[in-house]
């Protein structure tokens, strides 16, 4: 199958920066905040930078409010940033958009609910359809085929309905449709979050065979820093609308240099000590973020400049990086 | 595409199987084989009926009911059966187009008040308030003035049935947009006019089809109300609603010609009784609440 190409006309780019990025994407002081109805505007997602490498997994953890489906979900083109900027590689970019949008069919999503995830009145069959008719994909029926092998339900499976499906398999099919039209960058917002733990597993090792087949890139969400572990060639800690660390998953997890990092790590491994760290209390609200770092009400090795300043973000080697003026 | 072949024993969409559920319900059946019975027989029987719904007999008139004339005759001597039959047809015209009218309006309105929302959504919805605040009989009045024709009838209360419709639909619009198959279709790009034909549309359906369903009775009293205040249909022709005003008219102390008002009244009720029972079985099937539909 060859690529897909854009519905968009067959234009040359415009506004087109003038150099081309060089991995997958890049996401730069990426924000979305969310007018309220009165008072002040709800900040989910304010400043995120990062790059995302070609067939790279990317896990994006932190508690809930952090803003991570919102991140997902503004890359996925669901939400309008309201400042910064999202560039696609100009393989995978919209020809008409420079290289802002992902082309149809270039970036999926697969969503948390394995039940609402589906139209209840289309089979498996015209489920996996959608997506390369979206695309632009004329002759479908073979990509439906090897996408539903490569999940591992069935070909029997494409005359049912969504309903006549477990949770796991569900999810297969919701992988099957984003898959389908050979996506560049899959978002898997929590995407195991609402299975069993035995079904969580098979559906990472599925994931997992998947980036080797289809060369696709993830951007993991999770709330589940343990989940997020086994599936990441790096992590993404984000907090408050921001992300706090980045690096290599074997030195966030191995050497956490954010005390957050830390206090996630040792709620999933329980560990006790010198190195673990929890945070009381409740994540800020997004409609005012506390003054400095904003984790500094609930850090327990706050110092005086941590609610006066707000700590830059500080490199420790060549790929890690953490905000934080104690790391 | 193969799909829609493949709607074998083995897999039942939730259309299939509210369907069957439907099928189940005793009322409604007997609802649904006595109205069809009716509207058929309305149709046929006077082809056969050796009288016509308009023809005057002044000699014969206020006969009580007989084998000659099996609803008896009215003051003109017209015979009431065939009078009936006539009314039916109209009666149930009126019923199905002004509810026809109501549900591409409301239909078409509430998606498109849903889908855009925000300042669309404001706009569109102020309307429909401004519109339902005006009484009822002041509207159809003011229209009745513009035309006295039978269209006008269908135009005046599928105007008014129209707005219920849009914002039941624009209520479900509202939620199934945020709902993951929705937000999944446009991050895949499909199109706007595939998500609300193919997700939206039928999705929203059941509740469409149950309103649909109620308001055909509801716009029937509405017409026989609006003829029993002499608004609606013009003589000769009938609906049940003139057919028991005349006989309303013609009541007087000394003598009531009760088939003139029984038979009339008596059609129009089992009517609406059969129309109610079908709406309230086709919501039960079509409730996502329901046991078996795994939601």
């Amino acid at each position: 199958m060859g690529r897909l190409s854009g519905r968009g006309i067959e234009a040359d780019l415009v506004n087109a920066p003038a150099k081309p990025i060089d991995g997958l994407m890049e996401v730069q002081s990426l924000k979305t905040h969310f007018a309220g109805r009165r008072g002040p505007a709800v900040r989910a997602l304010d400043g995120v930078s990062f790059s995302l490498a070609r067939n790279e997994s990317l896990g994006v953890v932190g508690e809930s409010g952090c803003g991570k489906t919102t991140l997902g979900r503004t890359i996925a083109g669901l939400y309008r940033p309201t400042a910064g900027s999202i560039r696609f590689h100009p393989d995978v970019a919209q020809r008409d958009c420079g290289q802002a949008r992902a082309a149809p069919g270039r970036v999926q999503m697969v969503f948390q609910d394995p039940f609402g995830s589906f139209n209840q009145r289309m089979t498996a069959h015209q489920i996996l359809a959608e997506p390369l008719r979206a695309a632009g994909e004329r002759n479908g029926t073979d990509a439906i085929g090897r996408a539903v092998e490569a999940v591992g339900l069935g070909a029997a499976a494409l005359k049912k309905y969504a309903h006549e499906f477990s949770g796991g398999q569900r999810q297969r099919l919701a992988i099957a449709r984003a898959i389908v039209t050979r996506p560049a960058l899959m978002i898997a917002d929590e995407a195991v979050a609402a299975l069993d733990v035995s079904v969580q597993a098979q559906i990472l090792n599925l994931l997992a065979d998947l980036k080797a087949s289809y060369q696709v890139a993830y951007l993991f969400i999770s709330h589940d820093l343990s989940v997020v572990e086994h599936v990441s060639d790096r992590i993404a800690v984000m907090y408050a609308g921001q992300i706090v660390e980045l690096g290599p998953t074997a030195n966030v997890v191995g050497m956490p240099r954010h005390p957050y990092t830390r206090a996630l790590l040792s709620a999933v491994s329980g560990v006790k000590g010198s190195g673990a760290l929890q945070a009381d209390g409740e994540a800020p609200s997004p409609l005012a973020y506390p003054t400095g770092c904003r984790f500094h009400p609930r850090c327990s090795v706050a110092e005086a400049r941590c609610s006066r300043d707000q700590p830059a973000e500080r490199a420790f080697g060549p790929d890690h990086r953490a905000g934080c003026h104690l790391a | 595409m193969t799909t829609q072949a493949s709607h074998t024993k083995e897999h039942h969409g939730p259309g299939q199987r509210a369907w069957r559920s439907f099928l189940q319900s005793k009322g409604a059946m007997a609802a649904l084989v006595f109205l069809a019975v009716m509207l058929v027989g309305s149709l046929l029987l006077p082809l056969l009926w050796p009288h016509h719904y308009a023809t005057a007999d002044l000699p014969g008139k206020f006969q009580s009911p007989s084998v000659e004339h099996p609803f008896g005759t009215d003051a003109l001597g017209r015979d009431l059966f065939a009078r009936m039959m006539y009314g039916a047809k109209i009666s149930f015209s009126v019923g199905i187009c002004a509810t026809t009218v109501s549900l591409v309006i409301g239909v078409a309105y509430g998606l498109i008040a849903g889908w855009f929302g925000g300042r669309v959504d404001n706009f569109m919805m102020r309307a429909v308030d401004a519109l339902a605040s005006i009484p009822f009989m002041f509207l159809v009045l003011m229209l009745m003035t513009l035309s006295r024709d039978f269209i006008m009838l269908f135009v005046a209360l599928g105007a008014v049935q129209w707005l219920t419709m849009a914002r039941i639909v624009r209520g479900q619009t509202l939620s199934l947009k945020q709902r993951e198959f929705v937000l999944a279709a446009r991050t895949m790009g499909s199109s706007t006019f595939f998500i609300l034909t193919r997700h939206i549309l039928p999705n929203v359906m059941g509740p469409v089809i149950v309103c649909a369903t109620l308001m055909v009775p509801a716009v029937m009293l509405e017409e026989a109300f609006l003829s029993f205040l002499g608004l609606g249909i013009e003589p000769p022709k009938c609906s049940w609603g003139t057919l028991a005003d005349d006989a309303r008219k013609v009541i007087n102390p000394v003598q009531t010609y009760w088939w003139l008002v029984v038979f009339p009244a008596a059609a129009l009720a089992v009517t609406l009784l059969g129309l109610n029972l079908i709406g309230d079985a086709l919501r039960d099937a079509l409730d996502p609440q329901q046991k078996h539909r795994g939601l």
